[in-house]
């Protein structure tokens, strides 16, 4: 191919990629056959949520909040382990699934001892098929065309062609087998926080089992020697406070032999949504007077954050690739950045900060240390958080393979099981530290010790993650155990600053099929104002091109599902 | 070349295919393949690729006629006709994409066309080989390289951090980010396709020229022509069959003028300058699950491209080279 036309190969490929996606589509709808007894799923009049009791909490020392949604942080690993799932939940069948694998794939089973073991502990032929996360889209869109959908699906009910197959009915309504107390045959499921089954219900229906996550899943963290380096101790009192800390941490210029900068990028999720905390514009939508929805992009709060933010840029507190590295597809070199000791800031999962980033800078930096950053609200008062939908995508049953009311029962054991708290054998095989003498062996005190086979990891991570997991923990041993109080303080205080969407669990098509459009004008006039190409009064136009590309139509979807609910 | 030999070469052409056309049609086609059925055995394989790889998924378009969803396929999808076309067509947003892509195409074809011909012709008068090849291996390298590796080596140069940059803040220009300006960002993105793409398209030029007999060198040198005129009057002319050839399937691909490299830089500059055809199809289609209005783009696309290599075709026939069809 390339021996007709070498100069413009690049384009020959692409061609013949898009050649091939058009392909792939009519292969993928040649191949559908149309699913037996779907049919288009209209509202249930209610939903009937699962009742919730908890699980014993495990044997071990942890910091547990009273406030609710803060996940409990572990110091030490149980020193005993108890079963919560009394018999293997198969029945000697097959166990096909759709999931993630962001990992190297693992081995086979002939030469996988743990897949070996899990398939004996589930009493279950296990038969994944995976998708990555650049590819689920592509991934999910071309199973659900197969035709035969897999018995247990993962499923990330953003992605339209996921709505779509749900909306057509493949997969099954487990209000019947879920709602109520019958979700006590399945004591782990009725383990999982009630706001994450509300708000994962499509038209009042139990559509999937979620896979929970807590009320607020980002906290920021700043070097304290930098901050000490500019003379500054302790959280800055206001916003303004806070942009000379940045500012001053900017002239320093080079600190400990490295070229350092205040912050990375103009991200939408790192210093723009610390921005829009501070300033209160936090929530993406609010209800306004007379029960108008209103957008964060049109108050004055967001307008107030831009500001701030253009005044940082002015100050040169940003990495000069700053809009670069805002974007998605840099955020990995962003953060490279940040794990070498090259920047002060730094906004993400606060469980991934806490047992690994906050640590891996202090490792790589000489005299570096990072610490929890408080934000102050702009003028000292509270800030606004919008609160996350305490889900990550849900494992969705197959219609077909639901029609059983055997067969449903046990595939829901099989996510019981996968549910199985922390502190459980169950959660401990297929939670994360996998086979006993293969994976790890138990230290003094029953710590856990890797055994560092990589191998053994690979086969490890690609099978265990099946979308529904024990509810979130954080562990923090050993070097990391100092941070367990102030992560737990941090936590609260963004946790009780919390506030939920109105809209939260709720599907806009339009914002499904437009959305990327809307985040593009977003972003676009974000990096312009900010840098100083535009000044902020254009705003205005801002607001009125996203209207026109599809958010006047966005709020109006809204306003009828918010209708529907009451 | 004189008027009159232009045209004794065209009639001499016009000639030779008639008797091509004469000869093949002496003897019947099932005749032929009958008897020769083991050279037309040879085309099965090739045929078949074509068909499974190429033919077959063309019905596909039909899904350009459909509000599609995956799980329900084309048998279950519903028909909209050209509900799809006419959202296209009213879409602001497809007009920037359009004009986007017109002017990234003009600038490639001026500027990325003609580069590694005149790279071919600057190396073949280079006397020596080795040199030659030294610098042929080091400048096709870039082209195995992904666009995700070129974009971040472009940015380590040329970004607000880079070494670039960094003159110019030596010579107290500050703030200078070649990478994030919306303004040249069609030249940048012009110049980042030569660079690495421009050695690779020097080798059938290479090919060409070594084609070329040596004679037509040696005749020029006994008339007294210095270099520059050999190039001018033996090189060129032996290079204009494979120009044409390259332009004319250029052309059909005009308006695919670049996916991952713009839609990589598009967050840095903005959808202004850097929305184009392929990215407004992959955030509406793909990322939107408007499955419909993205395959009625890549059909429009599709018939356009067809229509520009015809065009295109006509025009190198009647410009006297062969052409493609």
């Amino acid at each position: 191919m390339s021996h007709t036309n070498p100069l413009h190969d690049v384009q020959l490929t692409r061609r013949t990629a898009l050649g091939l996606g058009i392909g792939g589509l009519a292969a993928m709808a040649l191949a559908a056959c149309s699913p037996g007894g779907a049919s288009t799923q209209a509202a249930r009049s209610e939903l009937l949520l699962p009742t919730f009791r908890a699980q014993r909490a495990a044997d071990a020392t942890a910091i547990v909040s009273q406030v609710a949604g803060v996940q409990p942080v572990y110091t030490s690993y149980p020193a005993s382990y108890w079963t919560s799932v009394a018999a293997a939940p198969g029945r000697g069948g097959e166990l096909k699934t759709f999931q993630m694998l962001y990992f190297s794939p693992p081995a086979p089973l002939e030469s996988n001892p743990f897949w070996q073991e899990l398939n004996k502990r589930i009493n279950a032929d296990f038969k994944p098929s995976y998708a990555s996360g650049d590819n689920y889209d592509a991934k999910v869109a071309t199973t659900l065309a197969g035709g035969t959908l897999p018995d247990i699906m993962y499923l990330r009910d953003e992605v339209p062609a996921v709505q779509q197959a749900i909306q057509a009915g493949a997969f099954a309504d487990l209000s019947d087998a879920l709602g109520g107390d019958a979700v006590l045959e399945y004591p782990n499921l009725a383990n999982l926080e009630t706001h994450a089954w509300r708000n994962s219900a499509k038209g009042n229906r139990i559509m999937g089992v979620p896979r929970t996550s807590p009320r607020v899943t980002a906290c920021p963290v700043i070097r304290t020697d930098l901050m000490e380096a500019v003379g500054v101790t302790g959280q800055p009192a206001d916003a303004a406070a806070f942009a000379d800390v940045l500012a001053e941490i900017a002239k320093l210029g080079e600190h400990a032999g490295r070229r350092v900068w205040a912050v990375g990028g103009l991200g939408t999720g790192q210093i723009q949504l610390l921005s829009r905390w501070m300033f209160g514009a936090g929530a993406d939508w609010t209800l306004g007077s007379g029960g108008s929805l209103v957008n964060t992009i049109e108050t004055d709060e967001f307008e107030a954050t831009m500001e701030y933010l253009a005044d940082l840029w002015k100050r040169n507190v940003f990495h000069p690739d700053a809009i670069a590295l805002g974007s998605d597809s840099q955020r990995s070199k962003e953060k490279q950045l940040w794990l070498e000791g090259q920047i002060a800031f730094e906004l993400d999962d606060p469980a991934w900060l806490s047992s690994q980033g906050m640590l891996q800078v202090e490792e790589s930096t000489s005299g570096a240390r990072v610490g929890y950053l408080t934000p102050p609200g702009h003028d000292g008062g509270d800030i606004v958080v919008q609160a996350g939908p305490g889900y990550g995508g849900f494992d969705g049953i197959s219609a077909s393979a639901a029609k059983d009311p055997n067969r449903l029962a046990e595939l829901l054991r099989f996510l019981d099981w996968w549910a199985a708290p922390f502190g459980t054998e169950e959660n401990l095989f297929i939670g994360g530290s996998g086979l006993e003498g293969y994976n790890y062996t138990f230290g003094p005190g029953k710590q856990i010790v890797s055994t560092g086979d990589a191998t053994a990891l690979a086969n490890l991570q690609g099978l265990k993650w099946l979308g529904v997991t024990a509810p979130p923990y954080i562990m923090l041993n050993n070097e990391n155990a100092g941070r367990a109080d102030g992560l737990v303080a941090q936590m609260e205080y963004l946790t009780k600053a919390a506030v939920d969407s109105p809209v939260v669990g709720l599907t806009s098509t339009t914002q499904t099929s437009r959305g990327a459009q809307l985040t593009q004008i977003n972003d676009d006039y974000r990096n312009k104002i900010v840098s100083g190409k535009l000044s902020v009064s254009a705003i205005k136009d801002w607001r009125s091109d996203w209207r026109k590309a599809g958010g006047d139509q966005v709020k109006a979807d809204y306003r009828k599902l918010l209708d529907e609910r009451k | 070349m004189t008027q009159l030999q232009t045209r004794s070469a065209r009639s001499a052409a016009r000639d030779r295919r008639r008797e091509d056309a004469a000869r093949r049609h002496r003897t019947p086609l099932g005749t032929r393949m009958r008897r020769e059925w083991r050279m037309y055995a040879l085309i099965l394989p090739g045929l078949l690729f074509f068909l499974l790889f190429a033919y077959v998924p063309i019905l596909g378009n039909v899904v350009a006629f459909q509000a599609f969803s995956p799980f329900l396929g084309i048998e279950g999808s519903p028909w909209v006709g050209f509900d799809n076309f006419v959202r296209i067509v009213s879409d602001p947003e497809v007009v920037r994409a359009v004009v986007n892509t017109i002017q990234i195409a003009v600038l490639q074809i001026v500027f990325s066309f003609p580069a590694p011909i005149l790279l071919a012709l600057l190396l073949n008068s280079l006397l020596s080989s080795r040199v030659k090849r030294v610098v042929q291996s080091i400048v096709y390298l870039p082209h195995f390289i992904s666009w995700v590796i070129v974009i971040s080596i472009w940015q380590q140069i040329l970004g607000g951090a880079g070494p670039v940059a960094g003159l110019f803040e030596s010579l107290g220009v500050d703030g200078v980010n070649i990478m994030s300006n919306p303004d040249t960002f069609k030249l940048l993105v012009t110049s980042q396709v030569i660079w690495k793409d421009i050695g690779w398209g020097t080798i059938i030029f290479f090919a060409a020229i070594a084609a070329i007999p040596q004679e037509l060198y040696e005749a020029a040198a006994v008339d007294g022509a210095k270099p520059w005129r050999q190039t001018w009057h033996v090189t060129l002319p032996g290079l204009v069959p494979v120009i044409s050839l390259l332009l004319v399937l250029t052309v059909g691909n005009v308006l695919t003028v670049g996916f991952e490299q713009l839609l990589l830089q598009q967050p840095i500059v903005g959808a202004d300058a850097a929305q184009v055809i392929d990215t407004f199809v992959y955030f509406r289609g793909v990322v939107g699950g408007d499955w419909g209005i993205s395959a009625a783009a890549g059909l429009i696309k599709g018939v356009i491209g067809t229509l520009l290599v015809l065009g295109a075709n006509r025009l190198a026939k009647r410009m006297g080279t062969e052409g493609v069809l």
